[in-house]
């Protein structure tokens, strides 16, 4: 079969009605994690299109640099690979123009927790109606491996051959602080959670936030006894505890051999950013 | 009984052998209480030159679509058969 007959053969499958074939296969390595969400949340997208919820017309899917910013370029959706770390503020950019719009921002542990901190916190506090969804692999993958705010401590890098020597960043409890109205964490073994999450977060008002905790098999798990894509699936698959509610943010953080507290932590509401805007300056909603 | 097909895009696949680990029959298969697996890695290569799955025996297969939703390439689907 030629390349470009099985593209079209994946253009037949229902499920996939929203994949952009023609960049596919992806560049990503074999058992990447980052394939795994892009699976469910093409799936979700369609199924939520199927159900009469959702216009894949109205539909815009930003990121920024890294592996994880690859996936915009692999959605038949419009979308936008901007520079790095600015994923969010792009997205925040397209909202606040275009408030039918459902937008999505798609970014690693670096490009929305490093470079592009400020940027996710502030949209946040804003309440804004974008669905950020971050990519935690535990590294700065794209760049060949690279130890990064998400690390845990002793874990073994290039870099840092006998072990990283510093804290990571409790994402959930952050996201929470800075005034996310719905924070969520699931693993790429949750795969049905995921593209249930997805779901929600499309039809959601308000900032809307998933860390999805990912297996980079060839740049972090290698280094860290992990000898194939499995055997961290897996490892998140087992040390994963289910949980429901604030209550668990204080032991969110992620450290080796300690449970994975998946699950919602937070889901409020608050007056949303844009429809406040539109209000107040006195424009009409499209 | 609802029957399931598994189509496999070979040259999509890249061999990561995670649809086979999350198969729960082909789990079955490796501790011995069923005599067939559904998938398997072929002795095969694909277009990019990484080992492929196959299917063994799919009338096996519950439906369950683990492999197609956590396939990280979008290679293996479920398709309910009429
Ligand atoms: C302004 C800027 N600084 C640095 C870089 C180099 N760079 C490319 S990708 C990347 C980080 C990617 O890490 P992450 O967001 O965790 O994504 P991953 O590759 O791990 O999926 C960096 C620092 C860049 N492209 N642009
Ligand atoms: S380097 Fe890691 S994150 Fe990047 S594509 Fe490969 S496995 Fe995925
Ligand atoms: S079909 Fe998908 S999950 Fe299975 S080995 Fe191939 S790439 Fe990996
Ligand atoms: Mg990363």
């Amino acid at each position: 079969m030629s390349l470009e007959e099985s593209r079209k053969k994946l253009t037949q499958m229902p499920e996939m009605s929203l994949a952009r074939a023609e960049a596919l296969p992806h560049s990503l390595c074999p058992g990447c994690g980052i394939g795994t969400i892009l699976n469910t949340f093409l799936r979700a997208m369609h199924e939520l299109e199927e159900e009469g919820k959702l216009d894949s017309s109205k539909l815009v899917v930003i990121s920024g640099i890294g592996c994880s910013g690859r996936i915009s370029g692999f959605v038949k959706t419009d979308s936008m690979h901007t520079t790095h770390g600015r994923p969010v503020a792009f997205a925040t950019g397209v909202k606040l123009a275009r408030p039918e719009l459902n937008v999505w921002a798609f970014g690693g542990d670096a490009d929305l927790f490093q470079i592009g901190l400020n940027h996710t916190l502030q949209a946040a506090r804003r309440n804004i109606d974008i669905k950020v969804v971050m990519v935690n692999n535990f590294n700065i993958a794209m760049t060949g491996g690279v130890p990064t705010v998400t690390t845990p401590p002793k874990a073994i890098t290039k870099y840092t051959p006998r072990g990283w020597f510093e804290r990571s960043f409790n994402i959930p409890k952050l996201m929470a602080s800075a005034g996310a109205t719905y924070v969520a964490r699931w693993t790429t073994a949750h795969v049905f959670q995921l593209k249930q999450t997805f779901k929600k977060m499309a039809l959601r008002k308000g900032f809307s936030f998933l860390e999805v905790v990912s297996q980079c098999p060839v740049l972090f798990g290698r280094y860290n006894k992990f000898r194939d894509p499995w055997s961290m699936v897996d490892y998140f698959m087992k040390m994963s505890r289910v949980v429901k509610g604030p209550q668990y943010l204080e032991e969110a953080a992620i450290e080796f051999g300690k449970p994975i507290l998946v699950g919602e932590f937070v889901e409020t509401e608050a007056p949303e950013y844009t429809e406040t805007i539109y209000e107040a300056e006195g424009v009409v909603r499209k | 009984m609802v029957k399931w097909r598994i189509e496999i895009i070979e040259d999509f696949c890249k061999g990561c052998e995670i649809c086979v680990n999350i198969c729960p029959i082909t789990n079955l298969y490796k501790v011995g209480k069923v005599d067939k697996p559904v998938l398997r890695m072929s002795e095969r290569f694909g277009y990019q030159g990484y080992p492929l799955v196959e299917v063994v025996d799919p009338t096996k297969c519950t439906g369950c679509h683990l492999c197609d939703h956590a396939c990280p390439d979008l290679a293996i689907h479920v398709i309910k058969e009429e």
